[in-house]
């Protein structure tokens, strides 16, 4: 097994979808807390320790949010737990509100997760595959904004230097933007025109195009597709049939425990952890080697 | 060989992508409104896609379009500064105008992927997508009137700022819900109201302050360098 930021981009983007589906499409509290806990372990696990409490508090409060406002919305329910100008705030609700907070987290979690592995030149490439012009379009949009950012900079100083909006005050300071950005529109509309026929010069539109990043399909990735395809087919198939069904209303009802639910419970927590665990063993390896030097 | 090619993408168009969908509904039946709001989402940038994969495009024009949305990404970069109150709607509109519906609807859509490269993807990239790209779309559609008249740009202006928010909302009560749940629609298209007032009004201002200088350069480059000009009006140039 190999790392998930190692392992062929159209393999990483199954894995990511199909986790994040189940995440996004099921209600059984079981799978949702998996998938958070999962996400939050491969996040912290993988992320830079920086700011990361900053963060926890917003999607702490974010939590909080959609539990605690969802029994002002739905007032389905059977229990109820007192009125609120006439309408029930029911437990079935408040459950459902935990539920849904647990479940957006989750979704988060995991779109950082996506982001961190599937970086921008992974996403290229598979545009690329699917449409080569709208991958042109993007990766060149990708490259023109730290051109841009660096020629406001470069704009603004001149103009702040010509001494024309020296006034600090905000109408100022607006007006100086507005200067700013007016005078990029021109000069990147005239460079992308330059770049656009020194484009076709080198001859963009030929055949026999190569491409940037060359990614292999390998024998490693070919087990991991098989991998997550099982992994996924046992937990969607459980889904699917009811296994894993989970009613907030009218009454909180949890569908019976059956094999093929526990199965799908099982490999849904393998398919969660297993790049949190792959790259606590990478982790473990690497120290070990050190320690041997 | 191209002809192989053709009969796989209809393949894929007329039998795999309605499978997922239908599937996918009964997999997740507590949430197939979701599921299938999502598909549509997506399969709508097929067929637009398809026209702009097969169509020809100069490298000057494509150029000028990923051009248009790297600026409209840094509309929200520059004015940063001032909380919500950001050009990419106004930029989206302009172009459409100016450039085409097709341009449009791409600047609109790139526009959200792009931006939320750096501002954090989500569940909600493809429903911003489509919706800035509808935006696009719609004033390419109407660029004879909106061209004209002040007062109907700054019109549209304010209804694509209301259309983004109610739409963006109508994704936030599936998402959570899994149906359309009226009360909780109300609540968030209630809370999100001076969100959307200020949509609208910056739409409105930066049509004001951008759409004359932004459709003088845009003119400026499309007649210089003869670019975006429609099929038939270049083969009666070209045969003159």
């Amino acid at each position: 097994m190999i790392k998930l930021s190692e392992l062929h981009p159209i393999v990483a983007g199954v894995y990511f979808l199909s986790v994040l589906l189940t995440a996004m499409f099921s209600s059984h509290p079981a799978l949702l807390l998996t998938a958070l806990v999962g996400g939050m372990a491969f996040f912290f696990k993988t992320a830079p320790r920086t700011s990361h409490t900053k963060e926890l508090c917003f999607y702490f409060l974010l939590f909080l949010l959609v539990s605690l406002s969802n029994p002002l919305f739905s007032h389905r329910g059977v229990t109820p737990l007192f009125y609120l100008n006439n309408n029930p705030i029911t437990l079935e609700a408040f459950l459902c509100g935990i539920g849904l907070g647990v479940m957006i987290l989750a979704v988060i979690f995991w779109f950082k997760c996506l982001s961190a592995v599937m970086t921008e030149d992974k996403i290229l490439w598979i545009f690329a595959k699917i449409s080569p012009k709208l991958a042109l379009l993007l990766s060149s949009s990708l490259r023109f904004i730290p051109m841009l950012k660096t020629r406001s900079e470069k704009i603004r100083e001149a103009q702040k230097a010509l001494g024309s909006f020296s006034a600090d005050n905000w109408l100022t300071k607006l007006r100086l933007t507005l200067c700013v950005y007016s005078a990029l529109i021109t000069w990147a509309l005239e460079s992308a025109v330059e770049t656009g026929a020194s484009m076709k010069a080198r001859g963009y539109g030929l055949k026999g195009r190569t491409n940037y990043s060359l990614y292999r399909f390998r024998l490693a990735d070919a087990f991991a597709l098989a991998m997550i395809a099982v992994l996924s087919i046992v937990t969607l198939s459980a889904v699917a049939s009811g296994a894993l069904s989970f009613e907030y209303y009218p009454a909180v009802t949890i569908s019976a425990q059956s094999l093929h639910g526990t199965l799908a419970l099982i490999s849904f927590g393998a398919l969660c952890f297993l790049p949190f665990i792959l790259e606590v063993k990478e982790d473990l390896k690497w120290k070990f080697y050190r320690s041997r030097i | 060989m191209r002809k192989g090619k053709n009969i796989f993408t209809l393949c894929i168009l007329l039998v795999v992508i309605p499978m997922v969908v239908i599937l996918g509904a009964f997999v997740f039946r507590e949430k197939h409104y979701l599921w299938i709001s999502l598909c549509v989402a997506v399969l709508s940038f097929v067929p637009m896609l398809y026209a702009f994969e097969h169509r020809e495009n100069t490298s000057r024009e494509l150029m000028v379009l990923s051009v248009m949305v790297a600026l409209s990404v840094m509309g929200r970069f520059v004015f940063a500064w001032v909380p919500g109150f950001k050009p990419v709607t106004a930029i989206t509109i302009i172009a459409g105008i100016y450039l085409g519906k097709e341009s449009g609807f791409l600047i609109g859509a790139l526009t959200a992927v792009v931006s939320n490269f750096y501002f954090g993807q989500g569940p909600w990239t493809p429903f911003q997508m489509l919706a800035w790209g509808l935006i696009g779309l719609c004033a390419g559609l109407l660029h004879k009137s909106l061209e004209k008249r002040k007062v109907l740009l700054c019109i549209f202006g304010f209804f694509a700022g209301v259309f983004y928010s109610l739409s963006m909302d109508v994704w936030t009560t599936l998402w959570l819900d899994g149906t359309f749940n009226f009360t909780r629609y109300l609540a968030s298209v209630v809370s999100a109201l001076p969100i959307t007032a200020e949509y609208a009004l910056s739409n409105i201002i930066f049509l004001l302050l951008l759409s004359k200088p932004i459709a003088q350069k845009l003119t400026r480059i499309k007649t210089k360098y003869g670019l975006f000009i429609p099929k038939q009006k270049s083969q009666t140039s070209s045969v003159e």
